[in-house]
């Protein structure tokens, strides 16, 4: 019998343990596939719900932006970038949250940032004009913030979308963004500053 | 600490309610994303696979790209396109053990014991099950040669919305992404033999030269396994991923040349290449127009004209 490649032992469908992040992680790294399920049950939502959060809505790029943002986790957890500080769903958070920010600056190069939310965006289903005059102010209200995030440095709209919209600690974001939490505050602290004069900019002009 | 709160504006985007859909629309997309995330996993898995001992036999088997990864570790796998064939043999236990496994040019053949041989695309999602004679296609393009099997037994393959049940026959199955209704469309083809195919209740008996889709079934008409005489269902060549033909004009298989070309272009991507990547695709569509592979093709060559165009 010819010298024999090495097989492992994968259990079977109904015998699967839940891992903790840890174990996932290494599984992951272990090219465990059934581990993969698990992680995708894990951080679908937390993905889902962050690039909803940033962008206001789900889009017609939204599935493109969720694929984006596993390819990027998975890049992260392969390279040992994953930070025990915090959990999976929340790293999983920031990844999709940093994603949705580079997509909002690229439609702003391409000058689409206004005309997109209209494009084949979801639409919230309204029973008369108030409700679509409220619609309609909440998505300049989006599209504006949008705008704004898309103006500043990317280090400090990161920030400001990690503490500010999506509820991350210091702690959490100097972890997701390898900076420590005095940084991570200084980032926090001139982002608002800096958003908050964009902001007066845009009603002034 | 901060000196200022949050701006009003983020506080208003952080309490807003998250958008609101229907759970079997949740529940569609979630299916929908699952084989991108697992494509996403085969993509970003380490280099080199590391050795891994021999614990037992009949385990899943996870197929992709150029490499065998996932739950089959083999002993000297690399992110080469084209690896070096590599070989298994194992001691057999059960109708389902792996009794040889070959990588060659962006293809797994794996060779059961009971002389079912499985011959994968590369992005191709297979599971062995342990216990039955059964595979399990997630997602991908595997073509299927049954021996002649001692009645009752029979050998299964699975996919999310089928299962091609054979007693000796050489068949193709393609399962891809349905981008219109959500979850996937499964298609089968045969070379030789007969398979029956179970969808929703139904059953289609195909034999040599005939093909069915699932996409031609969303309206099925179940046609009973008791019923006399059972009548093939031969899909349309316009809604079908696989190629049908009569027995007397079986065409020559061109699936290895098609994987290559294919395996070109994704090493075109690994290298960043997006110009490339779409010269090879669509020279694969040209050559190939009726190729299995046809979906991922298509979309692999829509992302590279994406990544073109962004600066």
């Amino acid at each position: 019998m010819p010298t024999a490649r090495m097989l492992r032992l994968i259990p079977r469908e109904g015998e699967e343990v839940s891992l903790s992040d840890e174990e996932l992680v290494a599984a992951i790294g272990r090219n465990d596939s059934r581990a993969a399920r698990q992680l995708y049950e894990r951080v679908f939502e937390p993905v889902d719900a962050a690039l909803c959060r940033v962008l206001g809505r789900r889009q017609t790029d939204h599935e493109d932006l969720m694929q984006r943002s596993f390819e990027l986790l998975f890049s992260t957890l392969v390279n040992g970038r994953f930070a025990a500080a915090c959990s999976l769903p929340t790293w999983a958070s920031a990844i999709a949250a940093r994603v949705a920010l580079e997509a909002i600056r690229k439609r702003r190069r391409e000058h689409r940032v206004i005309q997109y939310d209209g494009e084949g965006a979801e639409r919230a289903e309204t029973t008369g004009p108030r409700d679509l005059e409220r619609e309609l102010i909440a998505r300049r209200k989006v599209q504006r913030v949008r705008r704004i995030l898309s103006e500043m440095s990317p280090e400090r709209a990161e920030a400001l979308v990690l503490h500010d919209v999506l509820g991350h600690s210091l702690a959490e974001i100097a972890a997701l963004t390898g900076t420590t939490v005095a940084a991570a505050q200084s980032r926090l602290v001139r982002g608002r500053k800096q958003f908050r004069e964009r902001a007066t900019l845009l009603e002034d002009g | 600490m901060t000196e200022e709160g949050a701006p009003a504006e983020l506080e208003e985007l952080r309490r807003a309610p998250l958008p609101v859909e229907p759970l079997a629309k949740s529940a569609s997309r979630r299916a929908a994303l699952w084989p991108g995330f697992q494509s996403a996993f085969v993509r970003a898995r380490p280099d080199p696979v590391r050795k891994t001992p021999v614990r037992a036999i009949g385990v899943g088997l996870l197929l992709a790209g150029a490499l065998i990864a996932g739950s089959l570790f083999v002993g000297r796998t690399t992110t080469n396109p084209s690896p070096a064939i590599s070989t298994v043999a194992v001691p057999t236990a059960g109708p389902a053990t792996v009794a040889e496994l070959a990588v060659a040019d962006g293809e797994a053949t794996v060779r059961l014991v009971n002389g079912v041989a499985v011959t994968a695309t590369i992005d191709s999602m297979l599971t062995f099950d342990e216990i039955e004679p059964r595979v399990d296609l997630g997602l991908g393009v595997g073509r299927f040669v049954v021996p002649k099997l001692p009645a009752p037994d029979q050998f299964s393959v699975h996919t999310p919305d089928a299962r091609v049940v054979v007693h000796g026959t050489d068949f193709v199955v393609s399962v891809r992404l349905d981008n219109e209704h959500g979850g996937t469309v499964t298609s089968v083809s045969v070379r030789e033999g007969v398979v029956s195919v179970h969808h929703q209740g139904g059953e289609a008996v195909l034999g040599a030269g005939e093909s069915w889709s699932s996409a031609e079934q969303r309206a099925p008409a179940p046609v009973s396994a008791s019923a006399s005489p059972p009548v093939p269902a031969i899909a349309s060549a316009s809604a079908v991923t696989v190629p049908t033909s009569k027995p007397s004009e079986q065409p020559t298989s061109t699936l290895t040349e098609e994987n290559a070309l294919f395996e070109k272009a994704m090493a075109a991507r690994k290298a960043g290449n997006d110009a490339e990547v779409v010269r090879l695709l669509d020279a694969h569509r040209r050559k190939y127009p009726t190729s299995p592979l046809g979906p991922v093709v298509e979309r692999e060559r829509e992302r590279a004209m994406e990544r073109a165009k962004q600066p």
